[in-house]
């Protein structure tokens, strides 16, 4: 195994260096570098070309630049990279730093998210084939992957910021828009939940009523302005993750399971209180250890409650644990919402990824970030969403007709046990693939969106160093992009490998 | 973006022999009279040049501007990298000098700051006075010693090679071999030109602090002085050294150390976030008038995402693109923004090719025939006017619409035979040429330029019925190939700012290194030297309505339209002016102020 | 989506489950009629030839003029602010309004739609071809040729789609509207090569193949008698969804400045020149926006229903 990593990293090593020769040669010869400075009538103009010739190198043939770039990259090796400088003299190092940071950060956020939301619908769907649930999202998905990025962008950036905004002056909701909403909410409930009609009608009409009486709630009070979750919505929302996940994985009957998770979520509620003096103005380490710890804890209740099914117990219950870490630190968050709008009062900036100066503490900045990367990461999460809800429908469908899910379902298995452990785990198979394909093509795709939220990331290097024909940016950009595709193919194969036993070697 | 472009990076401010003062800029220095023939240029102020507010007490407020979404470069922008209109809209602020531009491109002495006067035409010697209560931000008098570092940093050569890395080249060194005269520490300082030099006023203004580089080089001042009086290469090399690097800021989000980047404006920088925005605070030991406003930001945005910007309150000030969707949207909120629309100092032209065998150079009738049919009015409604209500058409080339000699050059020189279209005129000219018609005319411009298509479609629309075929041979590569190989008959490009009162020479005298289409006229090359060698501002104003006849009776090309621009702010904010120049309008951030 | 989960129809065993009582059908007659029963792809395909149509016939091609009087480079009188005059039963003197010098933007839209078409059916077809060729080629000799075609493909890969499309395409941005589709087919070969590859991997195995083989058919005819008619199904379907990717990635291209350049015209140029004009001129955004979805929309229907008509079995959404 590790002579086989070894020597694909060895080949994707010289694609690498090939792939860096054809984008430098291809973007040196792509314009004329000096052209903003023939269209000037600056009457130093021949010396300002020749200052730009000499700082660039332009007079030097393509070989020899490229080969001061690769020396400078090669440098990278004892960990000293000198990627060189832009045509301003700006150090590209440092730009990629802030850049890639920027630029991970939207990316990543935006593929959890697709994953985890394109993997579930995706299964649904399959499962509801032929649904006017699965109809609709079929037809939603193609129709996300047929909208030009930045149109939506756009849009997006008009009315779910802008005129997003203006509503948060005074944020309520008209009866029409209560109506609406239930209605809509309403029939796409009843259209996953699925069942004869008498069912689908009895799940419309009660989210029917929560969804209205809830919104004119809201409405009532303000409560956009002062959100608040509670202590009586975290237990809640804790208790339906304990017993979910348990029903879903081991099944309701297994007590023990269904009582450790219970028993973490008592352990989470007891923590909600004592560790509140500490989470009210915390920093990063101690938040990540806090939920380390929860997940810690969480675990070790579910081995020592766990008794025979000492295994699944411990996993539920770790997972139940972090559940309740982020449930709390939502409810932190949440909380802060009144005093981070008396700060922000149009609290989705059209621009950049945080606010300049911003004054607030640790949950006031936590949630100016989060309105600021919250549009371009719905942009890219729609896009790829699009495609894993495809899919996992049909790698889901695939599998559920394989003869071994007959088989399992022959035994007399729950259609919960044969979904989730035999269609489920193997569906995953190829969409660990075109997960790892589509993060290295997102950081790519991300140019659009970041060029249109202002966000100084990759794409923007790249846009800028090609527009003004600078090589070293956008061959950092390259070294980004380029590196994260074959880690992710590599990483692809062995998840390949790791998940389906049968090619193993 | 596209169009802005063209012109603006280029052309700038800061360093006075590339500045673009306005042709009309040769009054005396003392000068500080009220601007009567400005058109679209005067604001609620009545004045070009800025306002006395009196006494001001800084507020403490923040105001948001941008003016395009690159990245600040440095404290020293008078390097050829870091030479920018981005960084110097922000260095303004930090760096005052002996004159500004008004908003016409006026120029104006900075009266607080300190005077400067012309003491004798031969040898041409001028005087500079710096105010006494002029420091810098640590307290350090700003002195003589600056400005002769400044006039080093263009004078002194290695071998072949610069030693400093100044965007200025040496222009300054050539034209005043000796340097300022003055002592050290001292206010007052004096200057010596070889030749005489109507652009003077532009030559000084600015200056670097002189005793952060003697500092930074391990020397004091009284050795950098004597190391640059003595031209002593060695001893100026590391001197030299932090000029050209200590001064920049190669990675975007540090700051320099705070005491190597004094003020000696309004604002000090605070603070620098990468790629998202710069913090200017008022600077506490100013020694002018306060500031209005506490905190500046600066934030990088790019032009097409300022308006929604400026709408959701993100920005305060923005100068977006000039387009018809811009100027409706920002209309569409009158009551909370305030928009102002005027010409800027670059204009759009048609040049002929006057080069060997080019028949349209070589023949007057056709190109007056051209010029009959080529629909100046018609562009200027159709395309600039949506934008600039006020805009005319431009009917000169070394002054603009809005500046005080504009009516009195253009009545000199031009009788307005070209202003309507004259289709029946144009075909008889078209005979008179003797050609055969339809006559094929290549009209070349730099592409991709939306406006340009269009002007060319028009003028297409108009001269193709006059018996012309108008062929657009616009590309990519108009300027590094069809222009310097003469595959074209017409050129359709714009000039920023014309400059000084003798850059035009540059553009029109015979084998001028601008004279892309190589016209070639005695008369206008005579009146070119003449103008070039006279301080006196009516001699300068009657040889320019000499060029300008030539050029319109020889029909060196036609002239269209200055381009227009637009500024919007928030309608709270009170001082906010627009300006025609490439100072942009930060101009006067320090007035700017946000009513209670 | 909507014909049922056939278990077992295999290009190659499709005799073994026809029922011997009924007619039978050839494999082209089989998918034709699958493809039929598909309601969004049938659909899809009338929106699709509607749009082509109009798009065509309505300002003409070239020197052939076409039923729409009005042309896309005219610039006329600005009615009305250039409002759209479209009713639900007329078209009105400018349907979609007019742009800024008063150029009916009808004319414009169709034009763009004409190039956005043209670069979309180009880099269907060439990257089509040239995946073909490469991966099987690939895939049937295997050994060095393999190994050379292969890290060709990683070299295109590694450097992402747009930006590998945007470097040549600023290279080559004077060249016009057909050289920017070969640039497009350039950069969108590798998936279909890499899918390709891999069915002949898995064809050249076959008896069929080896039976070939031993009476000494060429390399070339085995690849493109025997081995590519098997793998048309996979070909088909990716070609198809290759046009709709490829006029997203013209209108990307279009936006940062490096596709289609002025004075052409394409639909992504026109929204990135009038994105500002969303909320003031708002038609000279929804128009060629809304003509982008449609096109693409109804190409990637008719990608899925071709999809389940050829293979109704492996219902895959994505290579």
């Amino acid at each position: 195994m590790t002579k086989y990593i070894l020597r694909r990293l060895g080949a994707s090593f010289l694609v690498l260096l090939g792939g860096s020769l054809l984008l430098y040669v291809l973007t040196i010869n792509s314009d004329d570098p000096l052209k903003d400075l023939r269209e000037s009538n600056a009457d130093n103009r021949e010396y300002l070309i020749q200052q730009r010739t000499e700082f660039m190198g332009l007079d030097q043939p393509w070989y020899v630049r490229y080969w001061d770039w690769l020396t400078g990259v090669s440098k990278c090796v004892t960990l000293n990279c000198d990627l060189g400088t832009n045509r301003n003299g700006v150090d590209v190092g440092s730009l990629l730093g802030n850049a890639a940071s920027s630029t991970l950060r939207l990316v990543v956020l935006a593929t959890v998210l697709a994953i985890v939301i394109g993997i579930v619908v995706g299964i649904l769907t399959a499962i509801r084939q032929y649904s006017g649930f699965d109809y609709s999202v079929t037809f939603l998905a193609f129709l996300f992957f047929s909208l030009p990025v930045f149109w939506v962008a756009v849009l997006l950036k008009e009315f779910a910021g802008i005129q997003f905004n203006n509503w948060m002056q005074e944020p309520t909701f008209s009866p029409v828009q209560i109506i609406i909403t239930a209605l809509v909410l309403a029939l796409i409930l009843s259209a996953v939940l699925g069942g004869d009609w008498k069912r689908r009608a009895a799940t419309a009409g009660v989210t029917l009523v929560f969804v209205a009486s809830a919104m004119t709630y809201f409405s009532a009070v303000e409560w956009f302005r002062r959100p608040l979750l509670g202590f009586g919505f975290v237990a809640i929302v804790g208790i339906a993750a304990a017993v979910g996940s348990t029903t879903l994985f081991v099944g309701f009957k297994n007590r023990r399971v269904l009582y450790s998770t219970l028993a973490t979520v008592a352990a989470g509620l007891v923590s909600y209180f004592a560790f509140r003096g500490v989470i009210e103005e915390p920093t990063w380490p101690v938040l990540i250890g806090l939920f380390i710890m929860s997940l810690v804890v969480g675990g070790l209740i579910g081995w020592f409650m766990g008794g025979y099914s000492r295994k699944p117990a411990a996993a539920l219950s770790a997972f139940v644990g972090g559940t309740m870490a982020l449930l709390t630190a939502a409810d932190m968050a949440v909380s802060h919402w009144a005093s981070f709008l008396s700060l922000k009062p149009r609290p989705i900036s059209t621009i950049g990824s945080q606010t300049p100066n911003f004054s607030g503490g640790f949950w006031e900045s936590l949630l100016d970030v989060g309105a600021q990367i919250i549009l371009p990461t719905i942009v890219l999460t729609l896009i790829s969403v699009a495609s894993y809800t495809r899919y996992t429908r049909s790698s889901m469908l695939e599998v559920m007709n394989q003869d071994y899910i007959r088989t399992a379902r022959s035994k007399g298995l729950s259609e919960r046990v044969v979904i989730v452990k035999h269609g489920f785990r193997n569906a995953l198979i190829p969409i660990t693939t075109i997960v790892a394909f589509d993060f290295a093509g997102l950081i790519g795709g991300a140019v659009i969106t970041e060029k249109v939220f202002g966000w100084k990331g990759m794409g923007e290097l790249f846009e800028t160093g090609l527009r003004t024909v600078d090589p070293n940016p956008v061959m950092a950009f390259f070294l980004v992009t380029g590196t994260a595709a074959i880690l992710m193919n590599l990483l692809a194969d062995l998840a390949y490998a790791a998940l389906d036993p049968r090619i193993r070697r | 973006m596209k169009i802005r472009k063209m012109a603006a990076p280029f052309a700038v401010l800061m360093s006075a022999s590339l500045v673009l003062a306005a042709c009309g800029t040769s009054e005396e220095p003392e000068t500080t009279e009220t601007s009567t023939a400005a058109n679209g240029e005067q604001d609620d102020a009545g004045t070009t040049a800025k306002v006395d507010l009196g006494e001001v007490t800084t507020k403490e407020d923040t105001i948001y501007y941008s003016l395009g979404g690159e990245e600040w470069l440095g404290y020293n922008g008078n390097t050829p990298e870091t030479y920018s209109t981005y960084n110097s809209v922000v260095n303004e602020r930090l760096i005052e000098g002996f004159m500004y531009f008004g908003t016409d491109g006026t120029i104006y002495q900075n009266e607080n700051f300190g005077s400067f006067k012309l003491l004798g035409e031969d040898p041409m010697t001028v005087e500079y006075t710096i105010n006494d209560n002029v420091t810098w931000s640590d307290g350090t008098p700003v002195a003589y010693e600056d400005y002769l570092l400044e006039w080093a940093a263009q004078k002194i050569q290695d071998g072949d090679n610069q030693l400093f890395n100044h965007v200025g080249g040496l222009d300054f060194g050539d034209r005043v071999p000796d340097g300022p005269q003055g002592e050290i520490g001292g206010k007052t300082f004096t200057i010596e030109y070889k030749d005489p030099y109507p652009d003077y006023q532009l030559q000084v203004s600015t200056a670097f602090p002189a005793h952060v580089v003697a500092e930074q080089a391990g020397m004091t001042i009284d050795e950098l002085v004597a190391a640059i009086q003595d031209e002593d290469i060695d001893a100026l090399k590391p001197a030299a050294e932090f000029w050209n690097e200590g001064w920049l800021s190669p990675t975007p989000g540090q700051l320099p150390d705070a005491s190597i980047i004094p003020s000696n404006g309004p604002y000090v920088l605070t603070s620098w976030e990468a790629g998202q925005s710069l913090t200017l605070e008022a600077n506490e030991s100013y020694w002018g008038t306060p500031p209005a406003t506490s905190t500046l930001v600066y934030r990088f945005v790019a032009p097409e995402a300022q308006v929604q910007a400026l709408t959701n309150g993100d920005l305060n000030v923005i100068e977006p693109q000039a387009t018809v969707d811009t100027v409706a949207q920002i209309e569409a909120l009158a009551g909370s923004v305030n928009l102002i629309s005027g010409d800027s100092l670059t204009w759009e032209h048609l040049d002929f090719n006057f080069r060997e065998g080019n028949e349209m150079g070589e023949n007057l009738a056709l190109r007056e025939a051209f010029a009959m049919c080529v629909p100046r009015q018609d562009i200027v409604d159709r395309l600039i006017k949506p934008v600039s209500p006020d805009a005319e058409i431009m009917n000169a080339r070394e002054v603009f619409p809005f500046q005080m000699r504009y009516d009195e050059v253009v009545s000199a020189a031009y009788d307005g035979r070209y202003d309507t279209v004259n289709l029946d005129g144009a075909k008889a000219k078209l005979e008179e040429a003797g050609v055969e018609t339809p006559f094929t005319v290549r009209i070349g411009y730099s592409q991709p330029n939306a406006r340009r298509d269009d002007e060319v479609n028009l003028i297409k629309e108009s001269c193709d019925q006059a018996g012309f075929n108008v062929e657009n041979v616009g590309s990519p590569e108009f300027f590094s190939e069809t222009l310097p190989n003469g595959d074209y008959d017409v050129a359709l490009f714009a000039w920023a700012g014309s400059g000084q009162i003798v850059s035009g020479q540059n553009i029109y005298s015979t084998d001028a290194p601008q004279n892309y289409g190589e016209f070639s006229s005695d008369a206008v090359d005579i009146a070119w030297q003449a103008l070039g060698s006279t301080l006196d501002t009516a001699q300068q104003l009657e040889q320019t309505k000499i060029i300008e006849k030539e050029l319109w009776d020889q029909l060196f090309g036609i002239p269209l339209f200055a381009h227009p621009g637009i500024t919007a702010y928030d309608a709270t904010l009170s001082n906010v002016r627009r300006t025609a120049t490439q100072s942009t309008v930060a101009w006067n951030a320090e007035q700017w102020v946000r009513a209670e | 989506m909507s014909n049922s989960q056939t278990p077992g129809s295999d290009s190659y065993s499709i005799e073994a489950e026809i029922p011997a009582n009924t007619k039978t059908y050839s494999q082209g007659q089989l998918v034709f009629r699958r493809f039929v029963r598909h309601k969004g792809a049938m659909a899809s395909l009338i929106v699709l030839l509607f749009i082509t149509l109009t798009a065509i016939t309505s300002i003409g091609v070239g020197p052939l003029p076409g039923w729409w009087d009005k042309d896309y480079t005219r610039a006329t009188a600005v009615l009305d602010g250039g409002r759209p005059t479209i009713g639900f039963f007329s078209l009105g003197e400018h349907p979609f309004g007019q742009d800024t010098i008063g150029k009916d933007y009808f004319a414009l839209v169709m034009r763009g739609t004409q190039i956005s078409l043209l670069v979309a059916v180009t880099v269907g077809v060439l990257s089509t071809i040239i995946g073909t060729i490469i991966g099987a080629v690939a895939g049937y000799m295997r050994g060095w040729i393999e190994s050379i075609l292969m890290r060709l493909t990683d070299l295109v890969i590694v450097i992402p789609l747009l930006a590998l499309a945007a470097v040549i395409a600023k290279a080559a941005s004077d060249q016009g509207v057909f050289v920017l589709a070969l640039v497009l087919a350039i950069v969108t070969w590798t998936g279909l090569a890499r899918l390709v590859r891999g069915e002949v991997l898995s064809l050249r195995e076959r008896e069929f193949v080896a039976a070939a083989r031993a009476v000494g058919t060429s390399p070339a005819r085995i690849i493109f008698k025997h081995i590519l008619p098997n793998t048309i199904g996979v070909i088909i379907v990716s070609a198809t969804l290759s046009i709709a990717s490829a006029i997203l990635l013209e209108t990307s291209l279009s936006y940062l400045g490096f596709g289609v350049q002025s004075p052409d015209v394409s639909l992504g140029l026109l929204i990135s020149q009038y994105q500002n004009a969303f909320l003031t001129r708002p038609w000279l955004f929804w128009f060629p926006g809304i003509m982008i979805l449609l096109i693409a929309l109804s190409i990637n229907f008719i990608g899925d229903g071709l999809r389940d008509a050829f293979d109704p079995r492996q219902n895959r959404s994505k290579d």
